[in-house]
């Protein structure tokens, strides 16, 4: 008996319209090319902009119409500020901020925060598409001892991955130059 | 019973055989259309949209067409937003949006605030031309090597997605990751005939370009630059025509070392 390869049998000896049988189950979900587009920002930038610098938990994500607009409204468990206290404006009682955009209307390359997540968030106050300052760019994710950015890259702190505590202290350290 | 391709099936899908059904698909590529809105925007908006545009469409041998401005089509270029409010540092905000048909429309703000407007209408067209490109720029943002590399393999010419220059195995496994995808609001990969969508049809221009003379992973090797005379003794002819389906054996990639190590 002939032994069947396959591959072997795909790339050598069968007709090319017999792979179309072969296609369904190559489908992949549709990953579009999607970006909104900015320069990037340095820390020391993003940390002179910001009107607000929390550390906070995502506690609980909404989606809300205003003015006949969608949004998502992010409610947070604030830890820590290092600016703005109080600034933030309040949904149910607690502090938030919104981001444009629902399932159907989608803001291009926006950041989507899960409940449970610790951040440390730089914003803006004022009603932008995002409020977050750079677009994306001054959102900071710690995770165990672990800093990424909302793309989930670890940060980079003179070309090494940041810690929680190495980047807290350079923050700290900048905010002690700009304040 | 296995179906095994015969040789004159082969034959009946060379290239060349099927050159003017290819020629003709790619003539009905539809070209990439956009809208420039003018309202509060400068006289030179539509102009700047264009340049951004006339950078891509200059790169050679894909098959890249974009139409001049038009209203009603499914991308649209706005000067700045209210509504809501753009980020103060972005240089470009696209807003998606899916129709109750299932269609998609993207409305591009232009940040009037952006101090650098070429990079990030260059970034923003490359992007709705359905490049995978980085959304953010540190400098002057300029049209390189490896944007044109992005470009050939998403608008390429014959089924040429490698834009290595040959059509074979390669570009049908990216093929079949495309299959079925569609998108109205940018250019997609493996769409050579332009409709929006990766279909059957796109399949019958890779199948027209497919080059059935070659196995996948045994391209045959370069013939080095001879540095010595060519050698006057003619080779003997072949008495039977060489199989076109078997592999030839691949050619030693590393030399023999001519010295012996140094102990």
């Amino acid at each position: 008996m002939k032994r069947f390869y396959l591959f072997t049998f795909l790339t050598r000896k069968m007709h090319l319209t017999g792979w179309v049988a072969f296609l369904p189950f190559t489908l992949f979900p549709l990953a579009l090319a999607l970006a909104t587009t900015y320069p990037k920002l340095t820390l020391e930038t993003q940390l002179e902009r910001a009107e607000v610098i929390t550390r906070a938990m995502i506690k609980e994500v909404k989606r809300e119409e205003r003015n006949k607009r969608p949004w998502t409204v992010y409610l947070l468990e604030n830890k820590q500020y290092w600016r703005g206290e109080g600034l933030l404006p309040k949904t149910l009682e607690t502090p938030s901020f919104a981001v444009y955009g629902n399932e159907k209307i989608r803001l291009e390359g926006a950041p989507n925060f899960k409940v449970g997540t610790e951040w440390i968030f730089l914003l803006y106050t004022k009603n932008y598409d995002s409020p977050i300052v750079g677009f994306n760019q001054g959102a900071y994710q710690l995770e165990g001892n672990a800093v990424l950015d909302v793309g989930g890259k670890a940060v980079q702190l003179e070309g090494k991955p940041a810690t929680r505590v190495t980047f807290i202290a350079a923050v700290e350290k900048i905010l002690g130059v700009v304040k | 019973m296995k179906r095994q391709l015969s040789p004159r099936k082969v034959k009946a899908f060379h290239p060349f055989t099927l050159l003017p059904f290819t020629l003709f698909t790619l003539a009905l590529a539809a070209p990439f259309a956009y809208t420039v809105v003018k309202d509060g925007a400068p006289e030179s908006f539509e102009k700047l949209v264009r340049e951004a545009f006339t950078k891509w469409q200059a790169v050679p041998s894909t098959t890249l067409k974009i139409d001049a401005p038009k209203a009603g089509t499914p991308v649209q270029f706005r000067w700045g937003s209210t509504d809501p409010e753009l980020n103060p540092d972005l240089a470009t905000r696209t807003i998606l949006e899916t129709t109750a048909d299932g269609k998609e429309s993207a409305v591009v703000s232009i940040n009037p605030e952006a101090t650098d407007l070429e990079s990030a209408l260059l970034l923003e067209t490359g992007i709705r031309l359905g490049l995978p490109l980085e959304p953010s720029w540190e400098g002057k943002r300029s049209l390189g090597e490896a944007d044109i590399t992005l470009l050939r393999q998403q608008y390429a010419p014959n089924g040429d997605l490698t834009a290595d220059g040959k059509v074979n195995i390669d570009d049908f496994e990216l093929f079949a990751r495309e299959y079925g995808k569609s998108q109205t609001a940018g250019g997609i990969k493996g769409d050579f005939n332009g409709d929006g969508k990766v279909d059957i049809a796109d399949f019958e221009i890779l199948k027209g370009n497919y080059d059935f003379g070659k196995q996948p992973g045994l391209e045959e090797p370069k013939p080095a630059e001879p540095t010595t005379p060519a050698p006057t003794e003619p080779k003997p002819a072949p008495t039977t025509p060489a199989p076109t389906t078997e592999p030839k054996p691949a050619e030693p990639t590393t030399p023999a070392p001519a010295t012996p190590p140094a102990k």
